[in-house]
Parts: structure tokens; C-alpha cells; sequence
């Protein structure tokens, strides 16, 4: 497996007015700090994490929709940090994304066939290509083709988010960059748009960033995980490894909040205590330590880095989880 | 809807999926909304029959508008000339008449030009933002710190009296108000995450400005139009009434005014009937304007 994208130490602050109306102290929110991570090419990558951790903001500023405050993006080995303009659109046929609300992200004032078919204008496809590939296009996502002529108002949410997914394919991207794809939609239609996204992953050969806060989901279509938490990521692994054996406290507690759909199992659930601290004015040391069961002094001043825990490649970002070296 | 005008509301909606699969329940809506408030509805007829008496007005208008008849000046209403005659023996009902095609003339081309440059204006202010942003707005500024009237002569002063000099100087004094709804829509929508979605998918500024940001701002623009075509007229009237706009003979409803104020105490006919026909358009166009805009935005209601 060669690796499709890699990101090295992004961080986005988002600059903010300060509270007094004459100060011109200007604080920063820090929604990325610090995030690196590897996707390798047909791969999914679930990306979690409560609403606020910086997930969403991770993949846009990865498609460069929002510009990235300092880190490095590659993207097929090549540097596409300092993309711009003319240069960065022609990139944006290999990466797209689906977006979270599937109500605000179609153009209300456009028919189906527009808003599948623009893409595949602006990148100068010829009309009758255009025309086959709109009707498979809508034919792999389940729509049917007098659908073509409807405005986005007259769908329902579940449906919508197929146009969304079938405008995000039009270009034949290798990377799609999933925003919560499901998280708006009824639990019946979740499953049928997931079981559709992993069809269609195979089908085109597609490489998923998928950033959700359902961790069921998440466990269901993801090879590998990233659990993020303030703008870093606390513990990545293989799917079925984090899950299995959580290291980081953070993990476990959200793990933990998993319901189980059998009464019989009593599970011992982790409660995390207070509110996530606000991301203008993250703690010192480890993120995570106003809310950990586990802090002490060590953990109040120094933030720990991400550090092997397994030999399956399991990494967290925690002071007191033993760090295993791999042999080789 | 064309084809089943008379249908209530309700029925409307139940229609609509099978008749017209391609129609959008949103401008349904807003019709529907429309003809049920009395006061629009009151509106939208005198403004069809403005329209209809410009297309008619040979058939309508009994006389010559410009013929002159000095041995019948200053007749009283009668049912010779129904709304008495001028100075010059002119029949004012056919005066009125003929008027009302200079009118719509004159509301519609001044708010085209208002609304063409507003709207490019404001789209780019609201778009682009930062410096262009507030080089553009500055300027509207200054635009607007003039009252409307008196920036409107001082136009025309420079380019010289004369209906079209009128209806230029009226359209740019009416930039501003499109200008500034303009922007304040465009940077509402361009938030969105439609926006997002069609520069993720690589659609240059320009595409993303004309065909998705400003589309989606049709509504006020549409509203500002339509209450703007009343203003420009009473503009209008008033630059004609001044001596210019609209020259003699021309059967301008601001210059008829002017023309009759002389004889205001023993002729008042001369000068009442011209200033109940401009009251009673810009009436119209306010009442329809302002029904429009709760039609299309019921949140603005309050």
C-alpha cells in the first residue's frame, strides 16, 4: 500500500476579537494543533471526536478550502501546502468532499443535473461524456434518471446526500474527504448511505477520510482510527485494535459511552467529568488532563507526544501508557 | 400555474408535483402568499392597469395628446374632454393617458440601470471583500450621503435636460440602496456550504459569484426593484417638474404639474388630475412592493 496523503504537524488557529471593545488584543482559537497523519491509497481513515475538536476543520483545510496556519500537506509525495489559485484547482479533481448537511450544501436554485454535471464543466468534460457519466453516476448512487430535472427542495435527506456523493465522484477523485456524511441523516438511512459509500469505495477505488462523532459508524467503515481531542490527535491504530484495547483514557471514555444493544452485559462506563475546555484557551501540559480520572503533576505541565503502545502500530499521546518497541 | 390561475391556494400545492415537476415551491409559496394579502393585491391590479392603459393608450386617449385647441383652453371637466384641458386647450385625460408610457418607461429603465450596477457593485463588495470591498462601499457612501433629489439634479445639471438625462440620473441615484441590499445578501450566502461545496469542486470566483452567490439573492432584489420603480417615477416627476426632465410638448405627468400650477386657483383640474395619476402609481408600486417582500421573506414581517 503507498501512502496517498500525509500530513505533518497542520495546525489552523482562527484569530478572534478579544472581549473589551478597545483592546486590540486579538486571541487565537487553536482548532488544529499540532495533527500529523498518514492515509494510504484505498484505505479509510475514521477521524472522531467530540464537536469542537477540530475534526471538520482537519479536512477542510486539507482540501485548502481553509487555509492552513503552519504544517505540511503532502499529497502523492508532492508538497500542496502552498497551493494556490490556478494550481490548487486542477488539484481539486483528485480530492473532494461530502459534506455534513446534506439540506445547505446543494444549491437551491440548481436541478440535480446541474449540480452533478457542474463539476465535470468546469474541468471542460465534453457534453456527451458528461450526459453518460451523469446517468451512471446517478444510477450508482440510486437515484433514477428522471430525478434530473428536480430542485434539491423536492428530496428527501437521505437522497440528497447521494447527489452530494455523486456530485463529490463526478471528477473520479482519488481522495474523498467524508464531513460527517451521516450524522444529519435518520438512523435507517445511515446505514443504507455507509453500506453505499463502502460499494462505492470498492467500486472506484476511493480513499475515505471519515470524520463522524458516531463511533459505531466509524467502526463499521474505518481500517484505521484518529481520536482527536482539542485539535490533537490523542490515539490512532488499526480499527479493530483500538477498539479492542483502548490506551488513552479519552478513548476509553468515549468507548465507553458506546450503548450496548444487549440489557443483559452491564458495562462499566468511564464518565468523563466537566466541559471541554474552550479551544481559545486550551490547558497546559496534556489537553486532556482538567477531565482525566488518571492527571498528576507531570501530566499539568508537559504535553505527552504519540508513542507506540502496541506492536499493530497503535500509537496514543498519554504519560503513563507503556510505550512498546517494535522488533523486527 | 399559467394554466389554473383561478385555483385556490391549497389545491395549488396538492397540483403541483404531477403538473409541473420542474416548478419550485418556493416561488409557489410566496404567490400563493401574495394574492391572499388585500393591500398587494390592490397594488398588483393598479400596476396592470398602468400597463395596460401604456399598451392601449391610442385606443383609450380620445384625443390627440399634444394637439393644441387655444379656443378650448382652461374647459372645466366635461364630458367633451372628461378631465377638462390645459393651458393650451390640451385634453388632459388623453395627457394622462400618454403619460403613463413615459412613466413605466421611466421606472423601468432607471431601476434597470440602478439594479444592473447596484447588483455588480454589491455582488463584487459583498464577494470579494477586504479592500474592494471598502473602495466600493466608500464610494456608495458618499453616493448616498447627498439627498436623493438634490444628487439627481446636479446630474442632470451636468449632462443636460432631457427624459433620457432624467432617467440616467434617477438610475444612479438609486445605485446605492441596491448596492448595499446586494451585499448584505451576498455575504450572508456566500457562507453557505453550498459556496463551499462549488469551490471544492473548483468553480472559478466569477462562476461562484454569477451563478451560485447571486441567484440565491434574487428575492431582495426583486423586492428593492419593485418598490424602487415607484420612487423612480416620483423622481422622475419631480426632475420633469423642475423643467429637467421630460421637455415640452411631452405629455410628462411632473411637467403637466408644472405647466398647470399657474393656473392652480381658477383651473385646478389642470394640475389635480396629473398628481392624482403619480400618487396612485406610486402607490401601487409600494403596496406591491412591500406585499412582495412579505411574500418572499415572511421572517421580515415584523
Amino acid at each position: 500500500m503507498s501512502t496517498l496523503l500525509e500530513v505533518k504537524d497542520l495546525k489552523k488557529h482562527f484569530p478572534v476579537k478579544g472581549d473589551s471593545l478597545f483592546t486590540k488584543e486579538m486571541k487565537t482559537v487553536k482548532a488544529v494543533d499540532g495533527v500529523s497523519f498518514t492515509v494510504n491509497k484505498g484505505e479509510t481513515l475514521g477521524l472522531v471526536g467530540e464537536s469542537g475538536c477540530g475534526k471538520s476543520t482537519t479536512g477542510r483545510t486539507i482540501l485548502k478550502l481553509v487555509e492552513p496556519t503552519s504544517g505540511e500537506i503532502y499529497f502523492r509525495g508532492e508538497n500542496i501546502t502552498s497551493f494556490q489559485g490556478e494550481k490548487m484547482r486542477k488539484l481539486r479533481k483528485e480530492m473532494q468532499i461530502i459534506f455534513q448537511d446534506p439540506y445547505a450544501s446543494l444549491n437551491p436554485r440548481k436541478t440535480i443535473e446541474q449540480i452533478i454535471t457542474e463539476p465535470m464543466k468546469i474541468f471542460n468534460i465534453p457534453k456527451r461524456d458528461r450526459n453518460k457519466k451523469l446517468n451512471r453516476l446517478l444510477d450508482v448512487v440510486g437515484l433514477s434518471s428522471y430525478h434530473k430535472v428536480r430542485y434539491p427542495h423536492e428530496f428527501s435527506g437521505g437522497q440528497r446526500q447521494r447527489i452530494g456523493i455523486a456530485r463529490a465522484l463526478a471528477l473520479e477523485p482519488e481522495l474523498v474527504i467524508c464531513d460527517e456524511p451521516v450524522s444529519a441523516l435518520d438512523v435507517s438511512i445511515q446505514a443504507q448511505v455507509v453500506n453505499l459509500m463502502e460499494d462505492l469505495q470498492e467500486e472506484f477505488n476511493l480513499t475515505y477520510i471519515f470524520i463522524a462523532h458516531d463511533l459505531s459508524v466509524v467502526h463499521h467503515i474505518s481500517d484505521r482510527v484518529a481520536v482527536m481531542y482539542l485539535g490533537q490527535i490523542v490515539e490512532t491504530g488499526q480499527v479493530d485494535e483500538l477498539y479492542k484495547n483502548p490506551k488513552h483514557p479519552y478513548t476509553q471514555a468515549l468507548l465507553s459511552a458506546i450503548p450496548e444493544a444487549d440489557p443483559t452485559i452491564q458495562k462499566e462506563r468511564i464518565v468523563v467529568k466537566g466541559d471541554l475546555p474552550s479551544p481559545s484557551n486550551p490547558p497546559q501540559g496534556c489537553k486532556f488532563h482538567t477531565r482525566c480520572p488518571y492527571a498528576e503533576e507531570i501530566c499539568r505541565t508537559v504535553n505527552p507526544a504519540l508513542k507506540q503502545v502496541s506492536t499493530g502500530g497503535q500509537q496514543a499521546a498519554c504519560h503513563f501508557v507503556k510505550e512498546v518497541v517494535e522488533e523486527y | 400555474m399559467s394554466a389554473e390561475p383561478h385555483i385556490s391556494p391549497p389545491q395549488l400545492e396538492v397540483s403541483k408535483p404531477k403538473a409541473h415537476p420542474k416548478s419550485s415551491s418556493l416561488w409557489l409559496d410566496a404567490l400563493s402568499r401574495l394574492v391572499k394579502s388585500k393591500t398587494s393585491f390592490i397594488g398588483l391590479c393598479l400596476i396592470l392597469l398602468l400597463i395596460l392603459t401604456a399598451i392601449f393608450a391610442p385606443v383609450i386617449a380620445t384625443y390627440d395628446p399634444t394637439e393644441v385647441q387655444l379656443l378650448d383652453r382652461y374647459q372645466a371637466p366635461s364630458s367633451e374632454h372628461w378631465l377638462g384641458t390645459d393651458e393650451l386647450g390640451r385634453d388632459i385625460f388623453s395627457r394622462i393617458v400618454y403619460g403613463s408610457r413615459i412613466s413605466i418607461q421611466v421606472g423601468v429603465i432607471a431601476v434597470g440601470i440602478s439594479a444592473i450596477v447596484g447588483i455588480l457593485l454589491g455582488g463584487i463588495a459583498g464577494y470579494f471583500g477586504r479592500w474592494v470591498d471598502q473602495i466600493i462601499m466608500r464610494i456608495i457612501d458618499i453616493l448616498m450621503a447627498f439627498p436623493s433629489i438634490l444628487l439627481a439634479i446636479a446630474l442632470v445639471a451636468v449632462l443636460g435636460p432631457s427624459l433620457t438625462n432624467a432617467m440616467i440620473a434617477v438610475g444612479i441615484v438609486g445605485v446605492p440602496q441596491f448596492a448595499r441590499i446586494v451585499r448584505s445578501t451576498v455575504l450572508s450566502v456566500k457562507e453557505t456550504e453550498y459556496i463551499e461545496a462549488a469551490r471544492a469542486i473548483g468553480a472559478k470566483s466569477n462562476r461562484i459569484l454569477f451563478q451560485h452567490v447571486l441567484p440565491n439573492c434574487t428575492a431582495p432584489i426583486i423586492v428593492q426593484a419593485t418598490l424602487g420603480i415607484g420612487t423612480a417615477i416620483l423622481d422622475a416627476a419631480g426632475l420633469s417638474f423642475l423643467g429637467l426632465g421630460a421637455q415640452p410638448p411631452a405629455p410628462e405627468w411632473g411637467a403637466m404639474l408644472s405647466d398647470g400650477r399657474a393656473a392652480l386657483q381658477t383651473s385646478p383640474w389642470v394640475i389635480t388630475f396629473p398628481g392624482i395619476a403619480i400618487f396612485l402609481v406610486v402607490l401601487a408600486f409600494n403596496l406591491f412592493g412591500d406585499g412582495l417582500r412579505d411574500a418572499l421573506d415572511p421572517r421580515l414581517k415584523q
